[in-house]
């Protein structure tokens, strides 16, 4: 065979392994990252509804005629960032003896859409 | 270690650069050349190509040879220990495929091989297809080695897109093989030529030259342009390029491209024409030929010492990430020297007439009408007068510290600590206002200098470090190197900074104006519970209205704030609420007030001491030199990090329905300007 030929083949068999391999893995990529993406949909749906976190937060305003407590909170993993907001308590009793400004601990359950706060626990401030 | 580190960097860079360049050489230059002769020179050519060849292998097994060695070298890094710990096969199995320097060798040297045995099928091929598939797949392989090499170099972790930087690297040293090493090729192709028949000798002659020259000013253009990338990447500033080792021997590289360049514009502009003349007219033109053969031997012997300064340049850390020790006794200013009298004139009477100068010179050496040299040498003099009488003004006094960059960021806590020491230190003399009216001052001449003035901020961040260090000599002012530690001294000029930023700030009233604001200082805080957060969390985020508060008095204006709380987040901003007194008491003292934004608690008290300077204002209370800390202050931080309007309660009705508020940082969120968010450390 001609020298040309064989410099011919060699540099198209290059740029074919290169471009193909190149284009194979962006494939690759695609689907691994559409793999992640499913398994982290599910992983969603399955903690999805019922679940529940105990975190530190701090007492500002407790409403025992309506069931609500303001809490300065920490985040909440995968539900939302630490800020101060108002939440449901299962029972006003848990309400008892809290002040502004009382350090807690507190476990929020999420059943369905429900979010409510259904223990608390005083920390020494 | 490190010699021979830059020595098998230099022999290697040489190796491969000079490779590209011979097979360039022969596709470009030499076989076009050869053919103006006919099938003659083409024929005639084969000794110098089968030289030419050969010298491709050798330098190919230098480079392999080279890069061996040069990996081994690396196995020794990445262990730190000697040859024969290092080269075990798992160390360099591990160097070659879990670090980008190994990866980038294997796909070079692989590369190599490759072009290695293409060159030993070029046996005797004279014939034309088979002969070129050769030299052009050297030429491709060989610039596709040279170019890959950016990949493991400096230019791979540029912090600031390093795809194109490395992109315009591998461009520059293809440029550089492209063009050094066809030096030599040409030389031995001149000396080849010369002992053609005579009638084709000049010919051929010419037309290398003029071949050569296009490739030449390609090269050249490309090296430049990549090369002006380059530095701004690596180096960034003037500080850098004459302060840091890399910038120095950047500056030595760019002192031997000057006599090169040189050169090559005399081959160009002098030689090239005359022998193009030659050639044409029959005249002899030997002694033209053997004169741009010594021409590119001197360029080729300049070509490798620059390289070597890039071997050098390899292996030492970027001028951006070092410290610069600036080398010179001044600096050229126009901040700092605009003001004083007759520098605008000087200035502007010095740069019109170094224009001038220019302009005069390129349009004599375009035009070349009758005595356009002299021309030239005048505007070359009008240029040099010109700088004469527009530099010595703006010359300040520098020191080595003057571009070094603080060791502790502008934020509230150095800020606090500063103060600290302030009062401790500097006070006696500078005054607690910072006006250089302290108790010690009167006595003192020259007088304390009044650290809040503008000019202040127009010496440098290591303008005050050096003075702090060594103190002002003819004056008063003390060196403090054994009564402050460094991160002391950076925690008073950070204080400086603010102190004069704050007596600047005196202008900013409850309305946004567009172009007045100032760096806000940082400051980290949490709510009390949770993680930390810093007010740069917020830049290209939000804007941040910070209220500095006292309970109880303040409690109406927070519960007032908290309703127009959610319009405000609508807005894309954030309030943040700081205490003035007893932070760790707040929540307890508001009680079952309504209040939602967050409020600072930990860090709250370093906070409200830096950001508390900004209390200075023109009202007759906060107009006096050093104020006293009001019971309420709230200040708008725009979304780049600048502090762009502030509100006092007791004077002006200002934000006082706080619908003004909002509607100020709607005028924010309108804004079109975006300038760039301040640095992290003071300058």
């Amino acid at each position: 065979m001609r020298v040309w030929k064989v410099v011919l083949l060699v540099d198209l068999a290059l740029a074919l392994g290169v471009g193909g391999g190149y284009l194979w893995w962006a494939r690759e990529v695609r689907a691994l990252r559409q793999e992640l993406a499913t398994a982290r949909q599910a992983a969603e749906a399955r903690q999805g509804t019922d679940r529940s976190w105990t975190v530190r937060g701090i007492v500002r305003v407790a409403l025992p005629s309506q069931q609500a407590l303001f809490i300065t909170h920490e985040t909440i993993p995968e539900l939302m960032p630490g800020m101060t907001m108002g939440f449901e308590v299962a029972d006003p009793k848990l309400l008892d003896g809290l002040a502004p400004g009382d350090p807690i601990r507190f476990t929020l359950r999420r059943e369905g859409e429900r979010l409510r706060v259904v223990a608390i626990e005083r920390q020494r401030g | 270690m490190e010699t021979f580190g830059v020595v098998i960097r230099w022999v290697h860079y040489l190796a491969a650069s000079s490779l590209v360049g011979v097979f360039a050489f022969v596709v470009l230059v030499a076989r076009p050349a050869a053919a103006v002769a006919g099938t003659d020179g083409v024929r005639l050519l084969a000794p110098l190509d089968r030289r030419l060849v050969t010298l491709a292998r050798w330098l190919l097994a230098l480079t392999l040879a080279s890069g061996l060695v040069a990996l081994a070298r690396q196995a020794t890094v990445a262990t730190g220990r000697g040859f024969a710990e290092s080269l075990t096969p798992a160390t360099l199995g591990a160097v070659l495929l879990t670090t980008q320097y190994g990866i980038v060798w294997l796909v070079r040297h692989g590369l190599l091989l490759l072009l290695g045995a293409f060159l030993l099928l070029d046996r005797d091929s004279h014939d034309g297809a088979d002969w070129l598939a050769v030299r052009l797949e050297g030429l491709l392989l060989g610039g596709l080695t040279l170019a890959v090499f950016a990949a493991a170099g400096h230019a791979a972790s540029a912090q600031w897109l390093p795809t194109t930087a490395m992109v315009i690297d591998g461009v520059h040293l293809l440029a550089t093989g492209l063009w050094f090493g066809s030096l030599l090729p040409l030389a031995a192709l001149l000396r080849w030529s010369a002992t053609l028949p005579t009638p084709a000798a000049l010919p051929v002659t010419a037309e290398a030259a003029r071949r050569f020259s296009a490739l030449g000013v390609a090269s050249v253009a490309a090296l430049v342009l990549t090369g002006l990338y380059n530095t701004w990447e690596q180096v960034g500033s003037v500080a850098t390029l004459f302060g840091t080792e890399y910038g120095r021997w950047l500056c030595l590289k760019l002192t031997l491209l000057v006599p090169l360049l040189g050169i090559a514009a005399l081959n160009l502009l002098v030689l090239r024409p005359r022998l193009a003349r030659a050639a044409r007219t029959g005249a002899a033109g030997a002694g033209l030929a053997n004169r741009l053969r010594r021409h590119v031997i001197a360029e080729a012997a300049l070509g490798a010492a620059i390289l070597a300064v890039v071997a050098i340049l390899g292996v030492t850390t970027p001028g951006r990430h070092a410290q610069p020790e600036w080398p010179f006794a001044f600096r050229f200013s126009w901040q700092a020297t605009k003001f004083l009298a007759g520098v605008q004139t000087r200035v502007a009477i010095g740069s019109q007439l170094a224009l001038l100068g220019l302009i005069a010179a390129l349009l004599a050496a375009i035009v070349r009408r009758r005595g356009w040299r002299w021309v030239v040498v005048a505007g070359a003099g009008g240029v040099g007068l010109g700088l004469a009488v527009a530099l010595p003004p703006l010359a300040v006094d520098a020191y080595p510290t003057t571009y070094v960059r603080p060791a502790v960021p502008y934020a509230a806590e150095s800020i606090a600590d500063g103060l600290a020491l302030y009062r401790a230190h500097c006070a006696v003399c500078h005054g607690v206002s910072g006006y250089g009216d302290g108790p010690a001052a009167a006595g003192l001449s020259p007088r304390p200098a009044n650290l809040t003035g503008l000019h202040t901020l127009h010496h440098t961040a290591g303008d005050l470090f050096w003075w702090l260090v060594h103190g002002i000599p003819r004056s008063a002012m003390p060196g403090f190197a054994d009564r402050l530690s460094v991160e002391q001294r950076w925690d008073v000029i950070n204080f400086l900074r603010a102190l004069a930023a704050a007596e600047q700030a005196r202008e900013l009233g409850s309305q946004v104006v567009p172009e007045l604001g100032f760096a806000a200082p940082d400051f980290t805080f949490t709510t009390g519970v949770g993680e930390a957060r810093s007010l740069k969390d917020y830049r290209g985020e939000r804007a941040v209205l910070l209220v500095l508060f006292t309970l109880p008095e303040s409690a109406p204006r927070l519960v007032q704030l908290s309703e127009v709380y959610p319009s405000l987040r609508f807005l894309g901003a954030e309030i943040v609420g700081i205490p003035l007194r007893r932070p760790r008491e707040v929540y307890r003292a508001l009680g079952s007030a309504p209040v939602f934004f967050p409020i600072a608690v930990d860090g709250a008290e370093e906070a409200a001491t830096a950001l508390g300077l900004f209390r200075r204002d023109t009202s007759p209370e906060g107009g006096r030199p050093d104020p006293p800390l009001p019971r309420h202050l709230e200040l708008l931080v725009d979304r780049q990090g600048y502090l762009r309007a502030r509100w006092l309660p007791g004077g002006e009705a200002g934000w006082r329905d706080p619908a003004a508020v909002v509607a100020e940082v709607e005028r924010l969120t309108k804004e079109a300007s975006r300038a760039a968010p301040p640095a992290e450390h003071v300058h």
